[in-house]
């Protein structure tokens, strides 16, 4: 019974990563209409930059903050020039964000090598300690990402509400040519949501060399729940993504114990596909009229 | 289809089946006729891709979950059940068929963002059919499957001539599928939906029912396709199959070559087919992926409409281009084997039909034109504001 419970925890923590890693997908996709696969490369680059960043300097993962959050603000803001400069048609834009997802990770792999790497635990203690909070052992990277994740999303939901830009980028998802008719600048919004979005990813980036290896392929497993957690919680909602994150956390973490980390995956896919077929909008919206 | 392009087809599928006989007259190397079938394959995959994703405009990156059914289908259906093998091809067509309706079923019905989630979904669906492969050892189990060669009638010829003229045949087949949805009413009603879905359900095409059919076909295409590749792979691993190469590739050719018109498969799996194996020649196979995805990015910016329509209009150009360049390789010697000096020729060729329109009026090598281009012969026009997303 415990391990139940101890697994559930674990799963739940491990919500944290998963959110900061959708956030910034599902605005894109809800308010530009992307579908960025790139956003899983700069995750997992972001992860690798952090891990040369602490090997050579020495310094905890957490430093990188200061590297990541720019460059990967920066890469994702020149994505989105590409798109707006060229043009390029919605159903196009999906060919451009695979060729990029694809060029990264044959990076990746040149860069780094195809084996798993780690930051050494002497510079990393979080991936190896936890604290017992009553009997139960909490890891402590994931509960960092716990704790920095749940304030970006109840922050990204208090902004997409109530700042101007929020309201734009709402309004830019609703109709985009409307919105331009009514002098929302599509051009600033969309490269503000992307830097944004390319800032989400560092953050996601380094929570996740700080808590686990990393390898070329690591993004594959994560496009998948991304994609699940998107549509539970609802595209572009991002308190709907942190509650749904928390959910397949814990679906994920209980089905390892009870069936195995493999077939709890596809537990998730499961879930996904009944969402799909009977609440399309996800768990939390009502559906629009 | 009319019977006189079946006649085409079929004539140079008959022509093409005696190249194996040449192999031994002319003594050409034997590794030709093994990178012939390659192209035939890509062919095969990129044309499968191409009916669903071309025409109709929803983009599919589940291709390797469509071959690896017809892989892991053929294995075992012949290893556990004792099927013989070219009774397989259509069954595991079939096994992968029945999975691209699948998950047609789910994302079609869907009111918004059907093209999104149909694209996720098919991306998705082969790391689950990964991990099923991987945790089922009737499957696999994760250790790769020996698939023996089959016993094959004498008229195939030699090994190596079967597997050529086995690419050949499915290949022709794939192409002759969609000349025919092409010209039909049918690929009129795909076209129509590519270009705004909601107008074409408004004025009576079946939109669902023509989505579910294409995307079976092209499902059932790629699994028999990749059944018939069980006989070049022979060793079968999860890794190999069920691995992004394979979307990239037929993604790559079908936009390279042209998405609207049969012919783009066609051209665009012979250039990247080519470059593929030219550069795994040099020892570049690990820089070849990143170079792929760019050479892909680099299409969908600058080259939307592919290939093929530049090529009609500048095939003089070309041709010119492709001879000179052939002379010069050999003049000089450049280049090493026929073959890669062949590549490098056509590569340079195709240079020609990469610069844009504007440079060339620019450069004033062809005449500026007054009003926007006319929408030119290409059976449904090479429009590029193609629309997946439904809001």
């Amino acid at each position: 019974m415990s391990l139940y419970v101890q697994s559930s925890v674990s799963g739940l923590l491990t919500a944290g990563t998963l959110t900061l890693m959708a956030l910034g997908f599902s605005l894109l996709w809800h308010s530009l209409k992307v579908v960025n696969l790139a956003h899983f490369s700069l995750v997992l680059l972001a992860a690798y930059v952090t891990y040369s960043f602490s090997t050579a300097t020495g310094l905890g993962p957490f430093v990188a903050l200061v590297v990541c959050v720019p460059l990967f603000a920066g890469i994702a803001m020149a994505v989105q020039w590409l798109f707006d400069t060229f043009e390029v048609p919605a159903a196009n834009t999906l060919l451009l964000t695979f060729a990029l997802f694809i060029a990264f990770e044959g990076a990746i792999s040149n860069v780094w090598g195809a084996d798993f790497v780690r930051i050494d635990s002497s510079i990393n203690p979080y991936a190896v300690k936890s604290w017992t909070v009553a009997g139960i052992p909490v890891p402590v990277a994931q509960l960092i990402a716990f704790l920095v994740a749940a304030p970006v999303a109840a922050f990204g939901a208090r902004f997409l509400r109530r700042s101007y830009v929020g309201k734009a980028l709402r309004a830019i998802a609703q109709d985009r040519d409307i919105a331009v008719a009514y002098g929302v600048n599509y051009r600033r919004v969309a490269t503000l949501l992307a830097g944004v979005a390319g800032a989400t990813a560092a953050i996601a980036g380094v929570l996740v060399a700080t808590g686990s290896v990393l390898f070329p392929s690591a993004s594959h497993a994560w496009i998948g729940m991304v994609f699940a957690v998107t549509i539970l919680g609802g595209i572009g909602s991002p308190l709907g993504l942190l509650v749904a994150a928390m959910l397949v956390g814990v679906i994920n973490g209980v089905g390892t114990v009870a069936v195995g980390a493999s077939e709890a995956q596809l537990l998730t896919f499961l879930l996904l596909v009944v969402v799909l077929l009977v609440r399309p909008d996800g768990l939390f919206k009502r559906a629009r009229a | 289809m009319t019977r006189r392009s079946t006649a085409a087809f079929l004539t140079v599928g008959v022509l093409l089946a005696f190249v194996p006989n040449l192999q031994a007259a002319l003594g050409f190397p034997v590794y030709y006729l093994l990178f012939l079938y390659s192209i035939f394959f890509w062919i095969s995959q990129a044309t499968s891709w191409n009916i669903l994703s071309g025409y109709s405009g929803y983009f599919s990156f589940g291709q390797a979950t469509f071959f690896g059914m017809g892989l892991y289908g053929t294995a075992v259906l012949r290893l556990r059940y004792d099927v013989d093998f070219f009774l397989t091809i259509p069954l595991a067509g079939a096994m992968a068929g029945a999975v691209a309706l699948l998950i047609g079923v789910v994302a079609f019905r869907l009111g918004k963002l059907r093209g999104e989630v149909f694209t996720l979904l098919t991306l998705i669906s082969t790391f689950v059919l990964a991990a099923v492969a991987r945790l089922s050892t009737f499957v696999d189990g994760g250790q790769g499957r020996a698939v023996p060669p089959p016993d094959y009638p004498a008229i195939l010829g030699d090994h190596n001539g079967m597997i050529y003229r086995m690419g050949l045949v499915m290949a022709i087949g794939s192409l002759m599928a969609a000349y025919a949805i092409q010209h039909s009413k049918f690929g009129r009603g795909l076209f129509a939906i590519r270009d705004d879905e909601d107008v074409a359900e408004a004025l009576g095409t079946p939109t669902f029912r023509y989505k579910m059919l294409i995307f079976g076909l092209t499902g059932f295409i790629s699994g028999a396709s990749g059944a018939t590749h069980s006989l070049q792979v022979t060793y079968i691993t999860i890794e190999d199959t069920f691995t992004f190469v394979v979307p990239l590739f037929v993604i790559l050719m079908s936009t390279l070559g042209g998405r609207s018109h049969w012919m783009g498969p066609v051209l665009g799996a012979g250039v990247i087919y080519s470059l593929q194996d030219r550069l795994a020649g040099a020892g570049l196979a690990n820089l070849s992926q990143i170079l792929l995805g760019v050479i892909l990015a680099l299409v969908v910016l600058f080259v939307p409409e592919g290939l093929y329509a530049r090529l009609r209009q500048r095939w003089p150009a070309m041709a010119v281009l492709f001879v000179a360049a052939a002379a010069v390789v050999w003049l000089v010697g450049a280049f090493g084997g026929a073959l890669t000096r062949l590549v490098v020729a056509f590569l340079v060729s195709i240079v020609v039909a990469v610069v844009p329109r504007r440079a060339l009026e620019a450069a004033r090598l062809v005449r500026r034109r007054a009003d926007p281009p006319p929408a030119r012969s290409l059976a449904p026009d090479a429009e590029v504001e193609e629309q997946v997303v439904t809001r």
